[in-house]
């Protein structure tokens, strides 16, 4: 096993702490375990690390960092071969000012994340990029797919997502 | 899109965003990185304390006991080993890791893992055959003792309930990940031509 390089140490610093929570929402969709779950996002970013060198802009960092993300998601999935088990999304919201606030939105993020864990991984991965705020044509990039394909499925989960959301609110 | 469903989005892409999970710190990766080496070196530090055990055997046993029958199963060892060897290698050729970042990539790449390491449980069976055959074929050669022999049955016995418990074991493990990556490997192509019909 070869040590990524040296001089990538700022680099990735400076991407983990712009894109970090990002990529363990992303993690978050492939593993439920939080314990393995924080193995899975470590192994992101050595990913991340070692592909540094290999970035040559053709896509923005952005989007090799969720294209090296899902990835490594799914080789760990196989690993496991359990990453279409519901994935059980971890808990942490962002502090909120009033406590019933904070207690609204972990409400919200529960009932999305139920809605989430009923999708089928590809659908699942589209969907997670969308809501990380990824355009179409990104995402496309990402997965590997067509940017009308993303669209189509895009609509469809959406309309899935809004029925089981309205059906448990 | 629509506005209506930008306005989905946002609003569900608000919620999402609002999960904030902890994120690993350089240092954290680092030792991970630290671990898995760690590990390497144990495994190879296991390889190379055999090999050296293996050699100091063939040594002692050469030159306490030069005959023929002691150079017979040296080279018959050699063999086997230069055999295990040689398929080692040639079996994880080009497997360390997808040739490009896709997520096609990477499923083939899983899917091909899986098929080299099926094959690997068809190869220990089939040197395990050899060195039995072959060990069969020395002790009657050689006209071991009853007692000898009821040893060597022992050992080949336990050894083969060993070896098969490891391929149940690691069969189901690789025929449930090969399972999971055809499924993917389905979805996305059937995500590929649905897009070809859009």
């Amino acid at each position: 096993m070869t040590d990524p390089p040296p001089d990538n140490e700022l680099e990735l610093a400076a991407l983990m702490a712009e894109h970090g929570t990002a990529v363990a929402r992303a993690a978050a969709l492939y593993e439920r375990d939080p314990t393995e779950r924080k193995d899975l996002i470590q192994e992101i970013w050595l990913a991340v690390w070692r592909a540094l060198p290999a970035f040559r802009g053709e896509s923005s960092v952005r989007t090799y960092l969720f294209r090296i993300a899902h990835n490594c998601g799914i080789s760990h999935g196989a690993r496991r071969s359990r990453a279409d088990r519901p994935a059980e999304l971890p808990l942490e919201v962002d502090p909120s000012p009033t406590p019933e606030q904070s207690a609204g939105r972990r409400e919200d993020a529960e009932r999305l994340a139920s809605a989430l864990r009923t999708l089928p991984l590809v659908d699942r991965q589209i969907v997670g990029l969308k809501l990380e705020g990824l355009a179409n044509r990104e995402i496309a990039e990402t997965v590997g797919l067509s940017e009308n394909n993303v669209a189509v499925r895009l609509t469809r989960a959406r309309g899935r997502l809004k029925q089981l959301l309205e059906a448990t609110r | 899109m629509n506005g209506e469903q930008d306005g989905d989005w946002g609003e569900l892409g608000r919620q999402w965003r609002a999960r904030a999970p902890q994120v690993p710190r350089p240092v954290e990766i680092r030792a991970h990185l630290r671990r898995k080496r760690t590990r390497l070196v144990a495994v190879w530090a296991l390889d190379i304390a055999l090999a050296l055990g293996l050699v100091a055997l063939i040594v002692r046993e050469v030159t306490t006991d030069p005959g023929p029958y002691t150079w017979g199963w040296v080279s018959a060892l050699l063999v086997f080993l230069v055999i295990a060897l040689a398929f080692s290698v040639v079996n994880r050729r080009g497997a360390w890791a997808p040739p490009t970042e896709e997520p096609a990539a990477y499923v083939r790449h899983g899917l091909r893992h899986c098929r080299l390491r099926l094959r690997t449980v068809l190869f220990a069976w089939g040197l395990f055959a050899a060195e039995v055959a072959f060990i069969a074929a020395f002790g009657f050669a050689v006209g071991l003792s009853a007692g000898a022999w009821l040893l060597a049955a022992a050992f080949l016995g336990t050894f083969t309930v060993g070896l098969a418990g490891w391929t149940v074991w690691f069969r189901r493990r690789v025929i449930a990940e090969r399972d999971y990556l055809r499924d993917l490997e389905a979805a996305l192509t059937a995500a590929s031509n649905d897009s070809d019909a859009v």
